[in-house]
């Protein structure tokens, strides 16, 4: 295997001021303030959703999907719970996530594509097909189609297609989450992206919140992490 | 063992030293016996043999994360030098060893004082010992969610009841807090297996020679001393077998941990084996990954020497 | 004074009554035996004695004293067990010791006791050796030597030697006789072999059933037994026994067999026994040295078949058919006979007992 191709375009912006400002934010919400529940501390999106439909949670971060989720949990819902969870349906409404000092800005999920060297394939790559393939699925109509319910195009043009605005019509709230799309913030596209947010940034935010270490450190120690990720193998 | 030595030394080898056959003519008199277990051999060699050496293999080597194994990259011990030197592996190694040692402690400690009160006879003994008998069948991962809930901070069982008979006036934070959250694993974990060791014990104590504790009864024993003196005697090997099962099994627990906490918040509850998997799979260092697995390997082996030590005490006296 | 007295005691597990009405007096230094055959109720009954399980019923008194409700530590006894129940993990020392410590004496009296008991039992050179280290003889002289350390009113006996071969055996049950002969103890001895049971006890209990069926001295037991049980359970060989019909003449009577009509005529007051019958049957008992067999018809002398001839050195047995019953015989090696010879055998008119036909007692002249 060849060494690694030096990256010099990625710089490290993890314990930049903003993202310490930002990271200091979660730490006054939850440490000081504690205007968000306890398990906000390890919670996942979906266990926000069980409270969230029986009333319990005020507000949450949640995909475009998310509505549809709720309908369907309340329909589930029965005897005292069935009141709560159509009430809560009922009222739910989305917002844009606040705008912050510098803008407004979300992190985008997406998904990846990977096509394995030739090398490995048994039988040889048809690199044209595979090309083929990745122009089909990425297009306009296709990533429409393929997100309908759950998330939006991956292609821009897809907001153009006629399903595009046939979801809008239909889909209750998509137009505000869609208003959002202009905040929106790719994350950088390298294979090490899974483990940034996966395992960094969730450690960084845990040794926050929890006090074991400072804004600082965890900010400085996560970035550490990271270029430590970065020029290894 | 003993049938591969003894009378045989002398009858088929008189020219060897005393006491020794070589290995070569101990295989061919017993080459039908190695037959009969030649199939389970070759399935245990599939299975097991060969990804222990490929674990240590791979323990050498920097890996690539696409698992393209035919990348990878020869590192000597460098993987060992970077768990040892590692911050975390302080961390992780004492979590282990409390997460070990208390859940194995209490684990055995409940479990004799179940198998003992169930000893006696009482109405609806039945009962409590089917019951009693529950979190060891239930499935781990099951009971994990279950306590998950039981435990949650904001909406847990635990903490809504505790808040309502007035102990706390908060919800009890159990797991989102780097220093409740592995006693209250180590919790679960002895709710979970304490009946593994009662039902050992239970075992045990049916074993105890009626004449003895009857011997003892003629000889002016009192209940407490009969119990010193023969029972728990006899309990010795049985609770060193128990403690040494339960200590293998805690080193090597991964259910509750993983699912209850996944070895967080902010590490507090990672033990070696919720790490092992988090490098391994989580952040694809299967080199890494696989250095921590032998270091785990060598404790675990260690642990079962001691553990067939225990098993074949018994042997080696009756041999004597 | 160490009198054992058990008067009506009783044990039953639902229907079943392990120990029936059970009475008998030990008196003090009296070596009994309790004997009978396997799940007659021996170990129930030395177990009540010792108050190891509670009585259903009955009174148990020892030196006096009602123990009924006394736990074992208080009765005064030591026990002897089957397995010899030694403390695995504990040396021969600790193991005689225990019942001491357990009494809180000082250590030194502790040590003086054990030695004392062990140079009695001739297991000096075994105190600090484990158990397992030892053989089976040597287990239960060590088993004993805990017994004795206590120097109880009551030595209480479970089949002590039927772990031993029968060599060792033989030896122990000396070494037995000779230590309650020392120590004058009473001893309530349970077995299951009445040779042991005759040749060490001063009188045996035969139990049949949970019920006590004879009480008396081995000499009377093998003399006089009271029914076709004990007749049957005490000696070696058994006592014959062969079940005939009353031909009553008057105060004359003679036996006749159902099936070979032949008739055996009675001693005046055998007949007076017989005609005591209750249904006009009785069993023949007889011991195999009361008998003399023939090779021809003899006066007085019934007819039989030869089963099978056991020469055991001494004395030959023969197992001969009379009307349908094997009867042992015993004979001088010299005798040539062979299996299916016909012969004629003897009966002693003195020495044969009978018993009745309907309640298998032994019967009394009327
Ligand atoms: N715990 C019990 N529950 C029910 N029945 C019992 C119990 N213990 C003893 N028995 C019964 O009581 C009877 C007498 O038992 P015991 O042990 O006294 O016999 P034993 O004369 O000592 O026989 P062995 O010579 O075989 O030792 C047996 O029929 C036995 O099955
Ligand atoms: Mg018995």
């Amino acid at each position: 295997m060849k060494p690694p191709k030096p990256r010099p375009t990625e710089t490290v912006e993890l314990n930049n001021d903003g993202a310490k400002a930002a990271l200091q934010a979660s730490v006054d919400m939850y440490v000081r303030d504690k205007s968000v529940p306890v398990s906000a501390l390890t919670n996942t999106q979906n266990e926000n959703q069980n409270p969230f439909i029986a009333g319990q949670l005020a507000m949450m971060i949640a995909h475009p999907a998310e509505y549809a989720k709720m309908v369907d949990l309340a329909g589930k819902a029965t005897g005292a719970d069935k009141a709560v969870a159509d009430a809560v349906v009922e009222n739910m409404r989305y917002g844009l996530i606040p705008e912050g000092p510098a803008r407004r800005a979300v992190v985008f999920g997406g998904s990846n594509i990977h096509i394995i060297k030739d090398e490995y394939v048994d039988g040889g790559l048809d690199e044209q097909a595979a090309k083929a393939l990745i122009c089909f699925w990425t297009s306009p109509e296709w990533s429409t189609k393929l997100a309908r319910t759950g998330s939006n195009p991956g292609n821009l043009r897809g907001f153009k297609t006629e399903w595009m605005k046939e979801r809008l019509d239909s889909i209750k709230f998509l137009d505000v989450t869609t208003s959002m799309l202009p905040s929106g913030i790719p994350f950088p596209v390298i294979p090490e992206a899974t483990e940034i947010m996966n395992i960094i940034v969730p450690d960084m935010l845990q040794n926050a919140l929890t006090e074991k270490m400072t804004v600082e450190e965890a900010a400085d120690d996560a970035a550490a992490k990271v270029e430590e990720l970065l020029g290894g193998l | 063992m003993s049938i591969l030595t003894g009378q045989e030394t002398v009858a088929l080898s008189p020219a060897a030293r005393p006491g020794r056959v070589s290995l070569w003519r101990r295989i061919i008199n017993h080459r039908t016996d190695y037959l009969y277990v030649l199939p389970a051999l070759l399935v245990m060699v599939i299975v097991i043999a060969y990804p222990i050496y490929y674990t240590i293999e791979l323990s050498f080597f920097k890996t690539p994360a696409n698992l393209q194994m035919r990348d990878k990259i020869f590192v000597g011990l460098d993987n060992y030098g970077t768990i040892l030197s590692s911050a975390s592996f302080r961390e992780v190694t004492i979590n282990t060893l409390i997460w070990t040692f208390f859940s194995t402690l209490f684990a055995f400690l409940l479990g004799s004082a179940a198998a003992l009160a169930l000893h006696r006879e009482f109405m609806g003994r039945g009962v409590m010992r089917a019951v009693l008998l529950i979190p060891y069948v239930v499935s781990a991962v099951a009971a994990s969610y279950v306590w998950k809930w039981l435990y949650h901070s904001d909406f847990g069982v635990i903490g809504a009841l505790a808040v309502q008979l007035g102990i706390t006036d908060q919800p009890i934070n159990f797991l989102d807090n780097t220093t409740s959250v592995l006693p209250s694993l180590i919790v679960v974990n002895v709710w979970k297996e304490f009946s593994f060791a009662m039902v050992m014990l239970m075992a045990g104590l049916q074993t105890v020679p009626e004449q003895l504790l009857r011997a003892a009864q003629v000889d002016g024993a009192s209940p407490r001393q009969r119990f010193w003196h023969v029972t728990f005697p006899h309990l010795r090997g049985v609770s060193m077998v128990t403690v040494l099962l339960l200590m293998v099994a805690n080193f090597n627990s991964f259910i509750i941990p993983w699912i209850m906490t996944g070895g967080g918040p902010a590490g507090a509850s990672d033990i070696w084996i919720t790490q092992i998997y988090n490098i391994a799979f989580g952040r694809q260092r299967y080199g890494v990954a696989s250095a921590y697995a032998v270091i785990l390997f060598i404790v675990m082996m260690v642990l079962g020497y001691f553990y067939v030590r225990a098993l074949t005490r018994g042997d080696d006296a009756r041999a004597e | 004074m160490a009198e054992v007295v058990l008067k009506d005691v009783i044990k039953n597990y639902g229907n079943v009554y392990a120990v029936n009405n059970v009475s008998f007096t030990v008196e003090h230094g009296e070596f009994v035996a309790l004997v009978g055959p396997s799940g007659c109720g021996k170990t129930t009954t030395l177990n009540l004695i010792a108050g190891l399980i509670p009585m259903s019923g009955g009174d148990i008194a020892i030196g006096e004293r009602i123990v009924n409700d006394l736990d074992p530590k208080d009765r005064d006894i030591a026990m002897v067990f089957q397995n010899y129940a030694l403390y695995p993990n504990k040396s021969v020392f600790k193991n005689s010791a225990f019942p001491l410590q357990m009494r809180k004496l000082p250590g030194d009296e502790i040590a003086r006791k054990v030695t004392d008991a062990a140079k009695l039992l001739d297991i000096t050179h075994l105190l600090e050796r484990k158990p397992r280290e030892l053989s089976g003889g040597q287990q239960q002289r060590v088993a004993l030597g805990r017994a004795l350390v206590r120097d109880p009113a009551v030595f209480l006996m479970d089949e002590p030697l039927s772990n031993l071969d029968a060599k060792l055996r033989v030896q122990m049950r000396s070494e037995i006789k000779r230590f309650h002969h020392n120590l004058n103890a009473t001893v309530v001895y349970v077995t299951h072999d009445q040779l042991e049971a005759v040749t060490m006890a001063d009188k045996m209990a035969v139990m049949n059933g949970g019920l006590l069926q004879q009480y008396d001295s081995p000499a009377n037991v093998f003399a006089h037994p009271v029914n076709t049980f004990v007749a049957s359970f005490v000696g070696s060989p058994a006592m014959s026994l062969i079940p005939l019909d009353v031909v009553s003449k008057g105060t004359e009577a003679s036996l006749r067999s159902p099936e070979e009509g032949w008739e055996l005529p009675l001693s005046t007051m055998n007949a007076r026994k017989a005609n005591a019958s209750s249904n006009g049957k009785v069993v023949l008992g007889a011991r195999h040295s009361t008998l003399k067999l023939h090779k021809e018809a003899a006066p007085g002398a019934v007819p039989g078949k030869v089963y099978t001839v056991e020469p055991t050195g001494d004395v030959t047995f023969a197992r001969v058919f009379i009307s349908g019953a094997v009867v042992n015989i015993s004979l001088d090696p010299s005798v040539a006979i062979a299996p299916d010879e016909k012969v004629w055998v003897e009966f002693d008119r003195e020495r044969m007992h009978l018993f009745d036909g309907e309640t298998t007692m032994a019967l009394q002249a009327a």
